[in-house]
């Protein structure tokens, strides 16, 4: 059932306005330069880069003296006396501009997310699995026949195997923490979203979600599994390739 | 056309796994976890026997079994079969996409489906 390919609704590539999400409808208003209808608003993708500093710029033609900034102006915005002095909302822009900003590439498919989960887990297993079995081996106490005086004799365990038991779970904790926690809630991927080009983030505004809601995230995927896994499954049929989680917590999981 | 490809012969080696090795005979693969746990009757109960009972044509066993199930293969076959030319012509197409509303709807008609196989007036949707 499963296919690699964004849902025939929605635009397959970006189309070119920028780094922004295409057809991305849940675009709240204001969001991408695609809107025509700018009439106050501020901060627009069209204008220069270095349009915060308007007093003073360069390329702004020294007739223009009484009217900071105008100079920069299209056209269309000619009666909007004034128009420079607005502090435009150029980090806004910024932000939105971000690679990761919605599912202009498309949502990521099921398999990259499949993907992307082993690389993290495996990272994850590795360390602990080995820190966990040096642990059980020293933990586990043994015992020997003593053929000289036909007893058995029992050595405890090395109590160091606690230790490494510990020092096992410690570090899958930390990784957890790290890579969904810090990793992917600053920067949309975890370590094995990042190697295949995905990144999670907040459904209105693609944003990463944040260190708190990331690593909340991570646990509500037991709701994926709690009814025979079928929300694992459910990208693969879901028009936004979500699965229950991230209905739950109104993310998505995009191509970059 | 390769994910078709690929997507049509998963489906039918699938079925014919089920064909030739029966899983009528208890616990030929392995346990419903949910079953093994709670002892009800989970949504994909019966599911393994009603695919089976389709490749040997008892309809009626495959409905008793697992209803759902036998709406899903009917589903998914059909979409299968739609899917094919749109991937043909090129199109990105998916084989099946549910969206918001489809989604409930498909999760509640489980849920009742789920309840009513486990009471005793739901016996004949119990597998």
């Amino acid at each position: 059932m499963s296919d690699q390919y964004p849902p025939g609704s929605q635009p397959p590539e970006s189309d070119g306005s920028g780094d922004q999400a295409p057809g991305y409808g849940q675009q709240p208003p204001g969001y991408g330069q695609q809107q025509p209808d700018y009439g106050q608003q501020q901060g627009y993708g069209q204008q220069p880069p270095a349009y915060g500093q308007q007093p003073g710029y360069g390329q702004q033609p020294p007739a223009y003296g009484q009217q900071p900034g105008y100079g920069q102006q299209p056209p269309d915005y000619g009666q909007q006396q004034g128009y420079g002095q607005q502090p435009p909302a150029y980090g806004q822009q910024q932000g939105y501009g971000q690679p990761n900003a919605g599912p202009g590439a498309g949502y990521a498919s099921w398999g990259q997310r499949v993907g992307a989960y082993l690389i993290d887990v495996l990272i994850g297993a590795v360390p602990f699995y080995i820190l966990y079995f040096i642990g059980i081996a020293l933990a586990t106490g043994s015992t020997e026949y003593d053929p000289a005086t036909g007893t058995f004799e029992s050595s405890g365990g090395n109590p160091l195997g606690i230790v490494f038991i510990l020092l096992g779970f410690a570090v899958l904790i930390a990784w957890i923490v790290y890579n969904w926690g810090m990793k992917q809630g600053k920067t949309g991927s975890t370590v094995g979203k990042g190697i295949l080009n995905i990144a999670c983030v907040k459904e209105a505004d693609g944003q990463p979600l944040g260190v708190g809601l990331s690593i909340g995230r991570y646990f509500v995927h037991i709701l994926d599994a709690i009814p025979c896994y079928i929300g694992f499954l459910w990208p693969l049929w879901d028009d936004k390739k979500q699965t229950f989680a991230d209905k739950i917590l109104n993310t998505i999981v995009v191509k970059r | 056309m390769r994910t078709p490809m690929a997507v049509g012969a998963a489906g039918l080696a699938s079925v014919t796994l089920l064909h030739v090795r029966d899983p009528h005979a208890y616990g030929s693969y392995g346990l419903c976890p949910f079953r093994a746990l709670t002892g009800l009757w989970c949504p994909g109960c019966g599911g393994l026997r009603a695919v089976n009972d389709l490749t040997h044509l008892e309809f009626g066993a495959a409905v008793s079994s697992n209803v759902v199930v036998v709406a899903l293969v009917l589903v998914v076959g059909v979409a299968f079969l739609w899917w094919l030319p749109r991937r043909w012509r090129g199109e990105n197409a998916r084989m099946l996409v549910l969206d918001a509303r489809g989604a409930t709807v498909v999760l509640a008609l489980l849920a009742v489906f789920t309840i009513v196989r486990n009471t005793p007036w739901g016996a004949s949707l119990a597998p």
